[in-house]
């Protein structure tokens, strides 16, 4: 039994672990919100008196649910009864697995098409389309709780075509009894609402569902999960995690719900609780970023940087050619002068295109220093690939301190070849562990050496990979979008990146400096941040009809991660057009309305 | 919860069969090897958590007999338990009904549970990508398959389609015969894999208590004991502290025997021969007599012994000195409790299998036993081949197994008949305690002549007895034959059933004439009343077995006995005159009638013999005097072969042979040769029935055997 008393929590915390009742807990950035989830996953996991019962934990993303999931083992409580994953995972294991046979577009078998696969497939029937053109990123679309879809687009003039390609796009995946991740979540709302039976069995199993990030969480994800709480009459409790003012996925449907709408889904009552104390950042980062709140909240500063002088800059008058040499400049100024570890520096832009290339450039300017950009990686991520999570294992070295992140690893790849209709009686995850771990190969290009390696795990176990085809499409999908991503890598200037250090690389420890979008740093802190790019038409974007609101959210976030300096960029000359832009697109309106006292460092 | 449907395609001796069972206590009957241990097996493969291990291991020995000789490669086995009666509203049934439950729109009421023994996938996926027809292609495929390397078992739950149907097989499995094989499994018919958290043989309680024939060894293994068993399952682990003051009190009672003065003299006695013997050097260094009686709690447990006084006695004994059967009842007591124990843990269902119940049990026990077998949520099913136990079971829950060639059928005596039908035949098993439910063969006659006479008849005409041949003749004792015969039919016992009945033709002119005495007249209405009624029954039997292949009547003309003399039996019943008239006129009158060609003479004659006595016990007497060369009516030959179903070479060479060693004692100067040199021919089937009876015709004309041989063909 582990202990609530042991100084690690403070008071709202301990009271939020305790309630007995179904809880809206408004979690303010820097809080310690992973780590109540966490203990009051362990406490509730404590209190179940039958095995047959599970405790639900939906988190944002498979890295959060992985993270929580460690720090409950680390308090010493048998994690057998907790089911934890992204939404989409529990779609999976607890309604699409045993209960799509009472869904006619399913019975007969479905395999989930991967985000690269879809891509593939949309980018290829948007070629057909002109005039106007039309490519993936001008739209996205998602489920609705009307059993429909709907889609946004950059240009209102684009929506017949995007509606024809949708319907082209899910032709050819019911064809190939492929679901993608919309899907996922549309046949799952569809199969609860054509056989409400399956929520009253479920409820029933779960005591408690707790739901992360919850201002993140999209209409048809609600309701599949009110549906299910909603039908215990009270009996199945729940934690509704998360912060109204960090709801930057609006673009996808995600909403944070009040607590009546929520009520009003639930059919029974939630306390309303809130952690206010901040234990990230400094008074003035905290004072800095509550001005682009969106949701009337206290927040305290109580950490141990609670009253670091922080330097808060603001940057709009840098040419976008000297953009490097600036970013570059407030690295070596942070590093130097203030001694701030390069890992805990993040640069952050609001769109991938920015980001693209930067860190090439930087390690260029900066070569004493290592980057971790999310485009340097020689394959994509993407972790509903079998073959990605057998590369997981693979790429990383067997030590005491990654054995049981492999061996959960390894766990996974069972279960997908499982699935993927391999016997696996025979083979327990130890053994697949110890198969990789024995396998040696003297080859130095990264993609020959997987290669290799996934035909002797093959040879190995026993398979022939040509007669599952689930396999094969992965396969065939994971080395082909691999080896288009690293001729862009090489044609962009970075001739070494097909080598199989740099595919190691990709699962170590971060070690460098982050970049990424401002989306992709959500739930992380770093002592610095800098943010460039923080420009209108981005932040707000501009087809964005809630853009002040929206913009103000992505500036919270942004601001909310930094522990003791944050860097603000607005660059000139970026997006310049002869006549209505001769300087380039304009500063975010949000950052020249805020009268802020910022410093000059340099 | 209950169990109420099995079925077994393809597993050990079932090709394709269905098991039915109700709530409470269900019968599984059956001959030896007809499979009832299989049939549990079965069960405990998914069910049973010690078991549920070898569901993994299954071998090509598995696969039924018709698949034998690599026949099996590419088939599956298919074991199927559809449960009933659950409740989507109990908490403890959820995992279970989340799944295995088959979802109705607002309930849960049924669940099913599949094990499929079937190629891996990447056979499965290669099959299915051959062209239709191409028997060559599905020959290469099949010839490489190996248990071990292609076959898996997988569970699957929520199936509902009827997986002994060919039909479901060859769209689930394939169509071997035209070589197509599916692409794709639709699960809403076969069912979604079972979720990982759930484990089915954990949900319910189920106890098997296996047929009882070794038991005192049971009691002797501490392995098996039932007794050790218990005391684990009742205090779960033994508690080291509890025992403590019994180690030390046995410590205790170690140190007092070996400071016995016997012990210490014997002790020292063996130190000092081995010095004499061997000398110093060669001696060991120390020695010592130690006892060992044990004191670990888990030892101490196991020195426990049940000492028991049998009924009567008040000796009390260790269990092998117990009769079996009083082993055996003790046995089976400490199953129930261990049963008992193990119901009262967190599972919602209990299942208690007992295999042959019988073996060594006193049939009065066993009745008393299932009487009180009643543990409210607990369904019963056991196996026997005892019709005394079947007895206490419901008719309706009843499954009989038939042993065919290479595999076995199940019926169900009562399915798809009303609950009015049902109670009648139920009435009727109970009453008169038959072991209609166990025959091959079944012979329905209305009275106490048929019941005597037949069975004599048989075995002496043709040297076998009714149980020989397979027949149980049942006495109805009235002409109600459709509440039984209704048993056989396609959907419940497929076996074949004859209905012995006498149409009652009249014997005499029944026109009423002037001058007849009111006796007479009362006596031709009597004759002509039981004419028509004869016909009305006929009229009513063949409506009732049209279209039932199971079933078919056969009619004398007038009645038994009448017919059986009237097929040229006037000596026999002549013989009995005696033992009926003492008075010589009576008699000399008597003989004169039966000698008559008049049916209405003899007719009556014998008619008044039979009420003189009675019927039954003229049979009785008339039995006496049948010999081989009694004639057997024909009807009655007809019913005999209809409900033998299938003579084989043995029992036709068998009556053959009866018969000529009864035609020799008579006369000995008959030549037989030809005919016993041929005989032994055909008995190992080297020669057709045809030649065996051209060969025949000349020595043995119009012989019965002949007639049987010619109504077979």
């Amino acid at each position: 039994m582990f202990l609530l008393e042991d100084g690690n929590l403070n008071k709202e915390q301990i009271c939020s672990i305790l309630n007995e009742d179904s809880i809206l807990l408004i979690a303010c950035p820097g809080s310690g919100k992973t780590r109540t989830l966490s203990y009051k996953i362990a406490y509730e996991l404590s209190r179940l008196n039958t095995n047959k019962e599970f405790i639900i934990a939906i988190t944002y993303t498979n890295i959060a649910a992985d993270e929580i999931k460690e720090r409950v083992e680390l308090l010493g409580v048998n994690t057998t009864q907790l089911w934890i994953g992204t939404i989409h995972s529990f779609c999976m294991e607890w309604i699409l697995k045993p209960y799509h046979l009472y869904s006619e577009r399913l019975k007969n078998g479905f395999k989930v098409c991967n985000s690269y696969d879809s891509e593939e497939i949309l980018k290829t029937l948007c070629k057909n389309y002109t005039n106007p053109k039309v490519t993936i990123y001008d739209f996205q679309y998602y489920a609705t709780v009307n059993g429909t879809f709907e889609f946004t687009s950059k240009n209102n003039n684009q929506n017949n075509h995007i509606q024809s390609i949708l319907e082209e796009y899910f032709l050819i995946l019911e064809q190939n009894d492929l679901l993608d991740f919309e899907q996922i979540l549309f046949y799952s709302y569809e199969i609860i609402r054509s056989k409400p039976i399956v929520c009253n069995i479920l409820s029933k199993l779960f005591p408690y569902i707790l739901i992360d990030e919850y201002q993140d969480t999209k209409e048809v994800q609600y309701r599949i999960i009110a549906s299910i709480l909603k039908e215990n009459n009270g009996n199945s409790k729940t934690l509704i995690v998360g912060d109204p003012n960090q709801s930057i996925y609006q673009s996808l449907g995600g909403h944070p719900k009040s607590k009546k709408e929520l009520e009003g889904l639930l059919g029974f009552r939630l306390t309303q609780l809130s952690l206010e104390k901040n234990y990230r950042s400094s008074k003035a980062i905290i004072n800095y970023f509550q001005y682009f709140r969106t949701f009337d909240s206290e927040i305290i500063a109580k950490g141990e940087n609670k009253d670091y002088e922080s330097d808060i800059t603001f940057n709009n008058s840098v040419h976008l050619d000297d953009l490097i040499s600036e970013i570059a400049k407030l690295i070596l100024y942070n590093v130097h002068e203030v001694g701030i570890d390069p890992k805990e520096i993040c640069i952050a832009a609001p769109q991938w295109i920015h980001i693209a290339s930067i860190t090439r450039r930087l390690m260029v300017e900066l070569p004493d220093f290592s980057f971790n950009g999310p485009g340097m990686a020689p394959f994509s991520r993407d972790i509903d690939n079998i073959w990605f999570k057998v590369a997981r294992i693979v790429l990383t070295e067997p030590s005491p301190k990654m054995y049981i992140r492999r061996l959960r690893w390894s766990s996974e790849v069972l279960s997908e070849f499982e699935a993927a209709g391999i016997d696996i009686s025979e083979i327990s995850n130890k053994t697949l562990l110890r198969i990789c771990n024995s396998i040696d190969i003297d080859e130095t290009d990264g993609i020959s050496y997987l290669q290799i390696f996934f035909d002797t795990i093959c040879q190995k176990i026993n398979i022939d990979i040509k007669n599952f085809p689930l396999l094969k499409e992965h396969h065939d999908s994971f080395f082909e979008s691999s080896e288009k991503r690293i001729k862009r890598l090489i044609d962009e200037g970075n001739p070494y990146i097909g080598d199989i250090d740099n595919f190691k690389k990709v699962f170590r420890q971060k070690d460098g400096i982050t970049v990424s979008t401002i989306h992709g740093v959500k739930g992380e802190e770093y002592d610095t941040v800098i943010g460039f790019a923080l420009l209108d038409d981005y932040v707000p974007h501009f087809n964005d009809d809630k853009g002040h609101e929206n913009s103000k959210k992505l500036l919270y976030v942004l601001a909310s991660r930094a522990r003791k300096n944050l860097h603000i960029i607005s660059e000139k000359f970026r997006g310049v057009h002869k006549y209505y832009a001769p300087e380039g697109k304009q500063p975010t309106p949000l950052l020249l309305e805020y009268e802020y006292n910022y410093i000059d460092i340099i | 919860m209950y169990i109420s449907k099995v079925s077994l395609v393809n597993y050990r001796n079932f090709s394709s069969a269905k098991f039915y069972f109700n709530k409470g206590i269900n019968t599984i009957i059956g001959e030896n090897g007809s499979g009832k241990t299989n049939v549990f097996r079965a069960i405990r493969l998914l069910l049973e958590d010690s078991s549920y291990q070898y569901s993994y291991k299954l071998t090509e020995n598995d696969f039924n007999r018709v698949l034998d000789e690599n026949k099996w490669k590419g088939h599956w086995i298919i074991i199927s338990i559809e449960f009933d009666e659950l409740s989507n509203e109990e908490a403890i049934q959820s995992l279970f009904i989340h799944g295995i439950g088959i979802l109705e729109e607002e309930y849960v009421k049924k669940a099913t549970y599949n094990l499929f023994f079937r190629p891996k996938a990447d056979i499965r996926q290669r099959l299915s990508e051959l062209k239709k027809g191409d028997k060559a292609g599905l020959k290469n495929i099949l010839d490489d398959i190996t248990i071990e390397e292609n076959y898996e078992t997988v569970f699957t739950g929520k199936s509902t389609a009827d997986f002994t149907s060919p039909d479901v097989y060859s769209e689930l499995v394939g169509d071997f015969e035209n070589v197509v094989f599916p692409e794709k499994i639709d699960a809403s018919k076969y069912g979604s894999k079972i979720p990982h958290q759930l484990s089915v043989s954990k949900e319910v309680s189920f106890t098997f208590i296996k047929a009882l024939r070794d038991v005192v060894s049971d009691f002797h293994s501490n392995r098996t004991n039932p007794l050790l068993k218990l005391l684990k399952n009742r205090s779960g682990d033994i508690k080291e502290e509890d025992y403590l003051p019994i180690s030390e009190l046995v410590e205790e009672l170690n140190e007092s025997i070996e400071n016995l003065p016997d012990v210490q003299n014997i002790k020292n006695d063996i130190k000092s021969t081995i010095q004499d013997t061997v000398g110093q050097t060669y001696s060991p260094s120390s020695l010592s007599i130690t006892s060992s009686v044990p004191g670990e709690a888990e030892r101490l447990l196991q020195s426990l012994k049940l000492f028991i006084g049998e009924p009567g006695e008040k000796y009390e004994g260790g269990v092998h000195e117990l009769s079996l059967g009083g082993a055996n009842l003790i046995f089976l007591t400490l199953k129930l409790l261990e049963f008992k124990y193990r119901k009262s843990k967190d599972t919602f269902a209990n299942f208690l299998i007992i295999e042959e119940p019988e073996a060594h049990i006193h049939n009065h026990i066993q009745k008393s036993l299932f009487d009180k077998l009643d543990y409210g949520d607990t369904q019963i099913i056991y196996s026997t081949h005892s019709t005394q136990i079947s007895e206490v079971s419901n008719v309706q829950n009843i499954n009989i197994l038939t042993k065919k060639s290479n595999y076995a059928e199940v019926y169900q005596p009562s399915y798809g008949l009303n609950a009015d039908n049902v109670n009648q035949i139920q009435r009727y098993l109970d009453a008169v305690r038959t072991n209609l439910l166990f025959a091959k063969g079944i012979i329905l006659v209305e009275g106490d002549a048929e019941e005597i006479l037949i069975p004599i008849i048989t075995k002496q005409v043709l040297g076998l007895s009714l149980d020989e041949l397979g027949i149980s003749l049942i006495n109805i004792r009235s002409t109600g034959f459709k509440n039984i015969a209704q048993l056989f039919h396609d959907n419940r016992i497929k076996r074949k059933c004859a209905i012995l009945t006498d149409l009652d033709d009249a014997i005499c002119d029944t026109t009423i004439e002037e001058r007849d005495s009111e006796r007479v007249k009362r006596y031709k209405r009597k004759v002509e009343n039981s004419m028509n009624s004869g016909l009305a029954r006929k009229v009513d039997l063949e409506t009732f077995q049209k279209d039932n292949k199971w079933i078919k009547s056969f009619y004398a003309n007038y009645t038994f006995e009448i017919d059986f003399i009237q097929e040229g039996n006037e000596a026999e019943v002549i013989s009995t005159i005696k033992d009926i008239y003492s008075e010589k006129t009576t008699r000399e009158k008597a003989q004169s009638e039966l000698e008559s060609d008049d049916v209405a003479i003899y007719g009556k004659r014998i008619l008044t013999m039979a009420q003189n006595v009675g019927k039954g016990w003229f049979a009785i007497l008339l039995g006496k005097y049948i010999t081989y060369e009694t004639c057997i009516p024909e009807y009655i030959i007809d019913a005999i072969v209809f409900a033998k179903d299938n003579f084989s070479n043995h029992i036709i060479s068998d009556i053959i042979e009866y018969r000529i060693v009864k035609y020799l004692e008579d006369d000995d100067t008959l030549d037989f040769t030809e005919c016993n040199s041929n005989l032994s021919k055909y008995r190992h089937g080297e020669i057709l029935l045809e030649d065996l009876v051209f060969g025949l015709e000349s020595t043995m004309e119009d012989d019965i055997a002949i007639t049987i041989i010619e109504k077979l063909s």
